[in-house]
């Protein structure tokens, strides 16, 4: 996530519209890469990210607390995602990704490729063992947080969480045999 | 700690998760045991390997840009439709407001009407001497219960005995 600036928050948060424009600029990666763990598909991420910097626009004035700032974007991300997911689950099934990596990517072709393993990998997951990862990974929650998030035991959280690294320590020794 | 055990735990290490105690037994364990030391390793790569490959996920140029245009279109599309809301207010507004102030002159006018009346009544009340007024009074009494029993009749559309009655 990009770092915390206070007087950049404060500006957003008293409706000054150039710095939001500022703040989706800084926001807009670390949204989208999110979205993209999640949904593994860059259209429904796209659209994730615009609903994710609406709502913020919409509800930011309310906070109080700047420093509460980060946990409260982070849940607004994490929800937005999850809800998707659920309307994904119950409509369309899960698309073919195309995660966008190419050969006029930053990193080296080898990273590249390692990248694209890795998350065709984390796709291959079960859904629920992929959110949890993800939630545990990325936006770095601890055990109680996500049993919280997703409405679960500590315990199933921890058993989700320790077999999904297990199912992709398998997928990965697959993949590069 | 046995290796079943120390694998199901693996996890947890690697998040934090563990007590101090149970932490430096299973740190104990890995020293002592090659294969779950290996699989320890192996997972804080796959963890490291998530955490870089979602870093490196390529991010669409123009994303934000995007983003920023939606938002301009949003407040257009706010803008206009506070006007057109404050429009359709006022051409709903508009004929109330031509009835209620029509409403307002008519019950002006019963006010003022009566106010007439009555200002015209106590004056010839005063004008008259006494007897004739009590004369009047009663008269208008009398003609006050006809026209009511009148009134009844309309409505009811019984007889005039039957009303008295």
């Amino acid at each position: 996530m990009a770092e915390f600036n206070r007087e950049l928050i404060a500006k957003v948060c008293a409706g000054d519209e150039e710095s939001f424009t500022v703040f989706v600029k800084t926001y807009t990666p670390y949204v989208y890469r999110t979205a993209m763990a999640f949904l593994h598909d860059p259209a429904e991420a796209e659209d994730v990210s615009q609903e994710i910097f609406l709502k913020i626009h919409r509800s930011v004035s309310q906070l109080n607390d700047l420093y509460a700032f980060q946990s409260w974007l982070k849940q607004i991300i994490t929800h937005s995602c999850l809800d998707h997911l659920k309307k994904q689950a119950r409509g369309k099934p899960i698309p073919i990704p195309d995660l966008g990596y190419d050969l006029l990517s930053q990193d080296t072709p080898e990273h590249w490729e390692q990248h694209l393993i890795t998350m065709e990998a984390l796709r291959n997951l079960n859904p629920e063992y992929r959110e949890t990862i993800v939630l545990r990974e990325w936006q770095g929650y601890s055990y109680d947080e996500i049993a919280h998030i997703l409405g679960v035991p500590v315990g199933t959280i921890k058993s989700r969480i320790h077999t999904a690294r297990m199912q992709l320590r398998k997928l990965l020794a697959d993949e590069a045999q | 700690m046995e290796c079943r055990e120390c694998l199901e735990r693996i996890s947890e290490d690697i998040d934090g998760e563990l007590s101090n105690s149970e932490h430096e037994e299973l740190k104990a364990h890995l020293l002592t045991c090659p294969d779950c030391s290996a699989v320890a390793s192996e997972l804080r790569m796959i963890n490291k390997g998530i955490q870089q490959a979602l870093e490196t996920i390529p991010v669409p140029t123009d994303l934000d840009q995007r983003i920023i245009r939606g938002f301009e279109q949003e407040r257009r599309r706010e803008k206009k439709q506070t006007v057109y809301t404050l429009l359709i207010l006022v051409l709903l507004g508009s004929p109330l407001l031509i009835v209620l102030l029509g409403l307002y002159r008519l019950v002006n006018l019963f006010y003022s009407l009566g106010h007439a009346f009555w200002q015209a009544k106590a004056s010839l009340l005063t004008l008259l001497p006494t007897t004739t007024s009590w004369w009047i009074g009663i008269t208008a009494f009398i003609l006050s219960i006809i026209g009511i029993s009148m009134i009844r009749i309309l409505v009811r559309g019984s007889s005039f005995k039957g009303v008295l009655s």
